[in-house]
């Protein structure tokens, strides 16, 4: 038997050294052409005219204005996707209902259709000449070419992040550790609290960070609803299209530069959680 | 406590899992409920715990009707197929949840 196996492995993984290296090079040349550059280039440009000026990028009220922006968005998104992704997940992990394969499909709408038609969906609803926009206009609310527009807009593009990072591992667990805690006692709320949300906290965590990457580095679908009204309306990637276009490098690249740092730290953050939650499965096995 | 079960029907889809099922359990008996797999067994003691909604038919415990009660007012003792450890919690935890939900806070300690 153990013949049987290391006669059967062997010629599977013993490719020649040459090989290998040539592989293992040609992987490390794509990504360095592809992704290590462009992210060096981002950072030289950025501090190209020294650090003074890169600090004095975000003195400037629009720039800083688009910060805040960006956050207060990701702020009201992540937490929305939050509840809905839990709400959905939970409905269609644990529950048989009509309709579930349309939910699920549904869901994944936002990853399928272009950002840009997203937008756009938003303009023809809230738009002063689309469907509701007699309405707005006469109760004087604005959605389009405003902060709310911007907010739903990021809400519609990270819809699936939390439920589609949920829904397999609700589904796999099943519901028996729901029911033991029911007949021993815990309602709703205390079964919620205590078992569920525990044993799906790692991949909980893991869609609130990708969807906030997505919130803060959304372009297309923000793009259509914004109006770029600078200092109003305008997010970070923007920001970095319009000082890019009016040829102030520095600056956009500076810009560039913070949601880079905010994708590194995703990826940091992301591969601890992937990491504590190896762990802990090894542990569980 | 004895229990009564009483034309008890569900059906899962177009699969009747249970039809008219009758079953008397006086009090301080031990009664085993034997059968092959499929035949019903775990859906009817599910039912029972309020784990699952009958389609038709009455549970009663001690002859007061327990159909509409909560799996939580019922309090019945329910040992899982797979015993439904609770997966993030030691094994004192595991222990302590059936005090847990009924105390407001867990005040004991796991000594040694």
């Amino acid at each position: 038997m153990v013949s049987a196996i290391s006669l059967r492995q062997a010629p599977a993984v013993g490719e020649s050294a040459l090989v290998r290296r040539a592989l293992i090079g040609a992987s490390v040349i794509f990504l360095s052409v592809f992704l290590l550059a462009p992210l060096a280039m981002i950072f030289s440009v950025a501090f190209g005219q020294g650090i003074a000026a890169y600090f004095a990028s975000f003195r400037d009220p629009d720039t800083l204005s688009a910060i805040r922006l960006t956050l207060l968005a990701a702020a009201i998104a992540v937490p929305a996707n939050l509840a809905f992704g839990i709400c959905a997940a939970w409905a269609i992990g644990k529950f048989e209902f009509f309709g579930k394969s349309f939910l699920i499909s549904l869901i994944d709408l936002p990853f399928s259709v272009s950002p840009v038609v997203a937008g756009l969906i938003y303009v023809l609803l809230f738009g002063a000449r689309g469907v509701l926009g007699p309405w707005l206009t006469a109760h004087d609310i604005q959605i389009i070419f405003a902060v709310p527009g911007i907010v739903l807009a990021t809400i519609f593009v990270t819809f699936p992040f939390i439920a589609r990072e949920l829904l397999p591992l609700v589904a796999s667990q099943g519901n028996e550790e729901e029911e033991a805690a029911l007949t021993l006692g815990a309602n709703g709320w205390q079964t919620f609290w205590r078992v569920t949300l525990p044993n799906i906290k790692w991949a909980l965590l893991y869609g609130v960070i990708l969807c906030n990457a997505r919130a803060m580095g959304e372009f297309g679908a923000v793009s259509v609803v914004s109006g770029h009204i600078r200092g109003l309306t305008m997010t970070m990637p923007l920001q970095i299209e319009v000082l890019y276009n009016d040829y102030q490098f520095v600056p956009a690249f500076a810009v560039a530069s913070l949601l880079t740092l905010l994708a590194l730290a995703t990826l940091v953050v992301k591969s601890f959680v992937e990491w504590r939650a190896g762990a802990r499965g090894a542990q569980l096995a | 406590m004895s229990i009564t079960v009483n034309k008890i029907t569900k059906r899962f889809g177009r699969f009747t899992a249970l039809d008219r099922v009758d079953l008397e359990i006086p009090r301080g008996r031990l009664v085993a409920l034997l059968g092959p797999s499929g035949s019903g067994k775990t859906t009817l003691l599910r039912i029972i715990a309020g784990l699952e909604i009958a389609d038709s038919g009455v549970v009663e415990f001690d002859g007061e009707d327990f159909s509409k009660r909560t799996a939580r007012e019922r309090r019945v003792g329910f040992v899982f197929q797979h015993y439904a450890l609770f997966r993030h919690m030691t094994v004192f935890e595991n222990i302590a949840f059936g005090r847990a939900p009924r105390v407001r806070r867990l005040n004991v300690s796991a000594s040694g």
